[in-house]
C-alpha cells in the first residue's frame, strides 16, 4: 500500500514532492511480480488521482467564485467592485499584476490595477487604433500573449493576457493580468496559457454583469433620490405657487373692489385696505401719496394702520372677524371703505403734507423711474440722512415704497411697512405688489379722470342751465313781445312764431309752427309771400301800415322781413318776419287828420269870410251912400263903378273856390313839349315883368315831353311866375328851368325875393294863405292840386341863399293820352 | 272947434275910399294910408286925433303897427277893424282903444270914432 501513500503524498504535496519519482521506481521494482495487478491498481489509482485533482482545481475554483461573489455581494460602488474584481483575478490568475482600462470616447484609459502602481505606466491612455487594443477588441474570447512588451507598461512582462469586458455589443473596458507567478517563487516558463484566458474570460463576463449591476443600481438610487428632491421640491413649489394664487386673488379682488368706485377718497380707502387688511396683504400700515406736478410733491393724501402698538391684537382681530362676515373679499373692500373714517389717527400726521420727490434716493426713483424700492436698514444706511424725512414719519427701517403708475406716468406713492410685526417683506409680496400698484395706479387714475370729467360735466350742466335760462329769458321775451315774430324757411314753412303772430293770424301757435304759410289763409298768403321775394333780393324789406281784414276785422300792420343768414356760409335760410299792429296808431292818424280837416275847414270858412268881407263891406257902404246921394247922379255913378268892380271881385273869388273845392275835374291828356309850354308862358308874362322891372331867364333841358292837361299845367307855370314877379324886387331876375330826372320832368321858377321862413314854407300851399296884398291865397293849392292830385306829381319850394325856387315835377308818362294833340 | 284929424289905413283901396268918403261927412279930416309904411310916414309928418287901422294888411299888420305909433304917441287914439267877427289873439294886449268889425254899415265905427274923440 506504498503506492497508495505516495499517491495521497503527490496529491498533498504537488508535484514537487517528487511522490511520482518514488511512486515510478517502486513501479519499477514490483513490475515484473505482479505487473498486471500493479497497473490495474495503477490505473484506477490514477483515475482516483485524476478525480482528486479535479475536485481540487474545482474546490478553489469554487473558492474563488465564492470570493467573487462576495466581492460582487459586498462593492455598492463601481470603484471598490473593479478593485475587489482585479485583487481576486489577481489570485486566481497568479498574475503578477491585473489592470483595467475603461473605454471612453476617445479610446481606452487606464482606470485602476492591482500589483501594478499608476505611475509605473508608461501612458495612461490608448487610442482607438492602439494595436493592443484592435487585438483584443476583435478577438471574442481575448488574447494570450507571451514573450511580448507592452509599450504602455513599465514592467517588464512575460506573458499577458487581456480580454475585453463586454456588455451585449458594448464594450466597458479591457482588462489585463501581466506575469503569471508560479506557486513557489518565480520560473520563467511559467507563463499564462489558455485555460487561464478561459478563467479570466469568465471572471470578466461576471464582472461586467456586476459591474452593469453595481451601475444600474447606483443610477437607480440616484434616480430616486433626485426623486424624493424633486418631490420635496414640487411640494414646495406647490405651496409658493398657491400662496401666490391666493395672492393674485387678492390683486383681483382688490383691484375688483377699486374699479367699482367713481369716488376718489373711497379708492385711495380700498386700496389702504386691501394692503393692511389680514385677508389681504397683512401689511401693519400703508401710506398713500399723491403726486402733484406742478409743485414736484408727493401729497400726503392718507395713513392707514394703528397709531402705536397698543390693542393692535384687539383691533386686528375686530377687523378680522369684519372681513370673515363677508364671502368675497372685494366686497368686504367696498362696505368697509364706505364705513371707514380715515381721516383721524394716522392721516392727520400726513394729510396735505408734502415730500419733494427731485432729488430724493428713494422717492424719486419710485416716482421718476417707477421702481419699488424695498427699503432695507442696510439701504438706509446708504441713503442716510438725506431719507431722514420718510424713516422720521416712519419710525421703522424695513419698509417698501412703491409707485402707483397710471396709463403714462407715476400718479403716486404706497408706502408699506410691518411696524408692529416687525413681519420681514417677502420677494413674493413685492412680486404681487407690483400688479397691485399697477392696476392701483389705473384705478385711481381712471377715477381722477372721472371726476375730472365730472366736474366738466357738471359745468357743461350749469352752462346749459344758464343756456336754457337765457333760452326761456329770451323765449319769454319773444312770446311777450307786443310785435308778431314768425321764422319762415327757404321753402316757405314757418319754423317758429310767438303769441303775437298767433294772435294776429288767429290760429294757435302750434297749429301754425310747421305749417306752410299757404294754410294761414288767403290774407296772409300776399303778406308773407313778400318773404319769398326777400329771399331773392337777399335785403330786408319793410311795409308800413299795410292793411288787411284779418280775423277781428280790419288792422294795419308795419311788416318787416328781414333776411335770415346762416352765419357759416352767408346765404339765407329764411326769413324773419316782423308784424307790428299798428290799427290803433293808424286809427289815431286817421282821426288826427279828420281834425284837421275840420280846423282846416274852419280856418277855410274863416278865410273864406274874411274875403268876401271886405268886397261885401265896400258893396254895402256904396250902396247905403248911393241912397243918401241919390241926387248927385254922379257920385252915385263913381260908387256904383266901385260897386261893380267889387262884385266883379267877389266873382273871382268864388270861382276860385269853387275851382279848388271842386272834385277831380275831367282832364284832357295829350302830349306835349314842356320846354314848349314855359316858352309860351313867359311869353305872356314879360308884359307884367316889365312892368315890375323884372327880367325873365329860361334854361330848359333838351327833351321835356310829357303827357299831361296842357292847359292846367299852364295854369300852374303862370301862377307860379306871377308869384314870382310879385315876389322879386326892382331889377330882380327870375330863372325858368327844365330839366328830365328819370321818369319825371321838373320844372323850377327861382325869384330873387326874400327866403320864406320855414313857417311860411309849411304854409304856402294851404288855402286862403297868402303874404300879397291881391289875391284869395288859393293859387298855390290849386298848383298843388293839379301836380299832385291830378297829374301823380310833386310840388315844393326850397329858399336859396338870394332867393326861392318853387319846383313842380310830373311823371313823362302822366297818364294816358286821352285827346289828340 | 278945428275938424279931428283921422288917418285911415288899409290895403284895400276901396275900403280906403269907403272909409274917407263917410268920416269926411261925419266932419273930420281924413287921410288915408295903403299900408303899415306910409302910416307911419304919415303920423310922423302931422299929428291926427284918431288912426283907424285895418289888422289884415301885408307887411306889417295893423296890431303891430298900433303898438309903434303908441309908444311914439301915447295919446293917439287907434281904432282896429278887422273882418273877422272874432279874433283869436289876446284882445288885452292890444294897444289899441277899440275894435270895430269891417261891416257895411259903418254906424258904429262912427259911434266909436266920436265916443274917442269927445272923451
Amino acid at each position: 500500500m506504498r503506492f497508495f501513500d505516495l499517491i495521497m503524498e503527490f496529491l498533498e504535496s504537488g508535484y514537487e514532492s517528487r511522490a511520482m519519482d518514488k511512486l515510478a521506481h517502486l513501479l519499477c521494482e514490483e513490475v515484473q511480480a505482479e505487473a498486471c495487478d500493479v497497473f490495474q491498481e495503477l490505473s484506477k489509482t490514477l483515475w482516483v488521482a485524476e478525480k482528486i485533482v479535479s475536485m481540487r482545481e474545482t474546490m478553489e475554483k469554487y473558492e474563488l467564485l465564492s470570493e467573487l461573489t462576495d466581492v460582487f455581494h459586498s462593492c455598492g460602488d463601481p470603484d471598490s467592485l473593479l478593485k475587489g474584481t482585479l485583487s481576486v483575478m489577481k489570485k486566481a490568475l497568479n498574475a503578477e499584476a491585473v489592470l483595467y482600462l475603461v473605454k471612453d470616447k476617445e479610446g481606452y484609459i487606464f482606470k485602476d490595477a492591482e500589483g501594478v502602481d499608476k505611475n509605473q505606466l508608461i501612458y495612461e491612455r490608448l487610442p482607438h487604433n492602439h494595436s493592443f487594443v484592435t487585438k483584443v477588441e476583435k478577438s471574442e474570447r481575448g488574447i494570450v500573449l507571451t514573450k511580448t512588451q507592452l509599450d504602455f507598461l513599465g514592467i517588464k512582462v512575460k506573458s499577458a493576457i487581456a480580454c475585453a469586458a463586454r456588455l451585449g455589443d458594448t464594450i466597458l473596458g479591457i482588462i489585463i493580468a501581466v506575469n503569471k507567478i508560479a506557486p513557489t517563487g518565480y520560473r520563467s516558463r511559467y507563463s499564462f496559457d489558455e485555460l487561464d484566458l478561459a478563467t479570466l474570460n469568465d471572471m470578466v463576463k461576471r464582472y461586467s454583469l456586476a459591474h452593469t449591476r453595481v451601475e444600474y443600481q447606483q443610477s437607480l438610487k440616484e434616480q430616486i433620490e433626485r426623486l424624493t428632491l424633486s418631490t420635496k421640491e414640487y411640494e414646495r413649489l406647490i405651496q409658493q405657487q398657491q400662496e401666490y394664487l391666493k395672492k393674485m386673488d387678492l390683486v383681483h379682488s382688490l383691484s375688483n373692489a377699486m374699479r367699482a368706485s367713481y369716488d376718489l377718497v373711497n379708492v385711495y380707502k380700498i386700496l389702504l385696505l386691501g394692503l393692511t387688511s389680514g385677508r389681504g396683504f397683512a401689511f401693519n400700515r400703508a401710506l398713500l401719496l399723491i403726486r402733484d406736478r406742478k409743485t414736484d410733491t408727493l401729497v400726503g393724501k392718507m395713513w392707514l394702520g394703528p397709531e402705536d402698538g397698543e390693542n393692535i391684537e384687539e383691533i386686528w382681530k375686530e377687523a378680522e372677524k369684519r372681513a370673515m362676515i363677508y364671502g368675497d373679499f372685494s366686497q368686504y373692500l367696498r362696505e368697509e371703505a364706505m364705513m371707514l373714517d380715515a381721516k383721524g389717527g394716522l392721516t392727520a400726521r400726513i394729510d396735505g403734507r408734502m415730500f419733494h420727490y427731485k432729488d430724493h434716493p428713494i422717492l424719486e426713483r419710485v416716482v421718476l423711474r417707477r421702481r419699488i424700492i424695498h427699503v432695507t436698514p442696510s439701504l438706509l444706511e446708504s441713503f442716510e440722512p438725506s431719507v431722514r424725512d420718510l424713516v422720521n414719519l416712519l419710525g421703522v427701517d424695513e419698509f417698501l415704497v412703491l409707485p402707483l403708475v397710471g396709463r403714462w406716468d407715476t400718479i403716486g406713492v404706497v408706502v408699506l411697512d410691518n411696524k408692529f410685526t416687525k413681519k420681514p417683506i417677502s420677494e413674493v409680496d413685492i412680486e404681487v405688489l407690483r400688479i397691485v400698484v399697477d392696476s392701483a395706479g389705473l384705478a385711481i387714475e381712471n377715477v381722477m379722470n372721472y371726476e375730472e370729467l365730472r366736474k366738466k360735466t357738471d359745468s357743461l350742466e350749469k352752462q346749459k342751465n344758464v343756456i336754457d335760462y337765457l333760452h326761456r329769458f329770451t323765449e319769454n321775451i319773444l312770446q311777450n313781445l307786443s310785435t308778431g315774430i314768425a321764422v319762415i324757411d327757404k321753402n316757405g314753412r314757418i319754423l317758429q312764431c310767438n303769441r303775437m303772430f298767433s294772435n294776429i293770424v288767429g290760429l294757435p301757435q302750434e297749429r301754425i309752427a310747421g305749417e306752410h304759410y299757404f294754410e294761414l289763409g288767403a290774407v296772409f298768403q300776399d303778406l308773407l309771400g313778400v318773404a319769398m321775394t326777400v329771399q331773392e333780393r337777399r335785403e330786408a324789406v319793410e311795409l308800413s301800415e299795410y292793411r288787411i281784414e284779418g280775423p277781428q276785422g280790419e288792422i294795419f300792420l308795419n311788416v318787416k322781413y328781414s333776411p335770415l343768414w346762416d352765419p357759416m356760409n352767408e346765404s339765407i335760410t329764411g326769413v324773419i318776419v316782423t308784424l307790428e299792429d299798428v290799427t290803433q296808431k293808424v286809427r289815431m292818424e286817421q282821426e288826427q287828420k279828420e281834425r284837421e280837416k275840420l280846423m282846416l275847414l274852419g280856418e277855410v270858412a274863416a278865410r273864406v269870410a274874411h274875403e268876401l268881407r271886405n268886397p261885401i263891406t265896400v258893396i254895402g257902404g256904396f250902396i247905403n251912400r248911393a241912397r243918401r246921394n241919390l241926387s248927385n247922379t254922379q257920385t252915385v255913378e263913381k260908387y256904383l263903378d266901385v260897386i261893380s268892380k267889387e262884385v266883379e271881385n267877389l266873382e273871382r273869388i268864388v270861382t276860385e273856390i269853387l275851382e279848388f273845392s271842386k272834385p277831380k275835374s275831367i282832364l284832357e291828356f295829350t302830349r306835349f313839349d314842356m320846354n314848349e309850354l314855359i316858352e309860351e308862358v313867359v311869353y305872356i308874362m314879360q308884359e307884367k315883368a316889365k312892368k315890375a322891372n323884372v327880367i325873365i331867364e329860361t334854361k330848359l333841358s333838351s327833351a321835356a315831353e310829357v303827357v299831361a292837361d296842357r292847359a292846367k299845367l299852364k295854369r300852374v307855370l303862370i301862377n307860379l311866375v306871377q308869384n314870382a314877379i310879385e315876389a322879386s324886387p326892382p331889377n330882380g331876375k327870375i330863372v325858368v328851368r327844365s330839366f328830365q330826372e328819370a321818369d319825371r320832368v321838373v320844372v323850377s321858377v327861382f325869384n330873387m325875393g326874400e327866403p320864406l321862413s320855414d313857417k311860411e314854407l309849411r304854409k304856402i300851399f294851404t288855402p286862403f294863405y297868402t303874404t300879397k296884398t291881391q289875391g284869395t291865397g288859393l293859387g298855390l293849392p290849386i298848383c298843388k292840386k293839379i301836380v299832385e292830385d291830378e297829374h301823380g306829381g310833386r310840388i315844393w319850394a326850397e329858399p336859396k341863399n338870394n332867393g326861392m325856387e318853387f319846383f313842380f315835377e310830373i311823371p313823362v308818362k302822366g297818364g294816358k293820352e286821352n285827346v289828340q294833340g | 272947434m278945428s275938424k279931428a284929424k283921422i288917418l285911415v289905413v288899409d290895403d284895400e283901396e276901396n275900403i280906403r275910399f269907403l272909409l274917407s268918403e263917410e268920416l269926411t261927412d261925419e266932419g273930420y279930416e281924413v287921410e288915408t294910408a295903403m299900408n303899415a309904411e306910409e302910416c307911419l310916414q304919415k303920423c310922423n309928418e302931422k299929428p291926427f286925433d284918431l288912426v283907424v287901422l285895418d289888422i289884415e294888411m301885408p307887411g306889417k299888420n295893423g296890431i303891430e303897427v298900433a303898438g309903434e305909433l303908441r309908444k311914439q304917441q301915447p295919446g293917439l287914439k287907434i281904432v282896429l277893424l278887422t273882418a273877422y267877427s272874432h279874433y283869436k289873439y289876446d284882445l288885452s294886449s292890444w294897444a289899441a282903444d277899440a275894435y270895430v268889425v269891417k261891416s257895411a254899415d259903418l254906424t258904429e265905427l262912427k259911434r266909436t270914432i266920436e265916443e274917442l274923440l269927445n272923451l
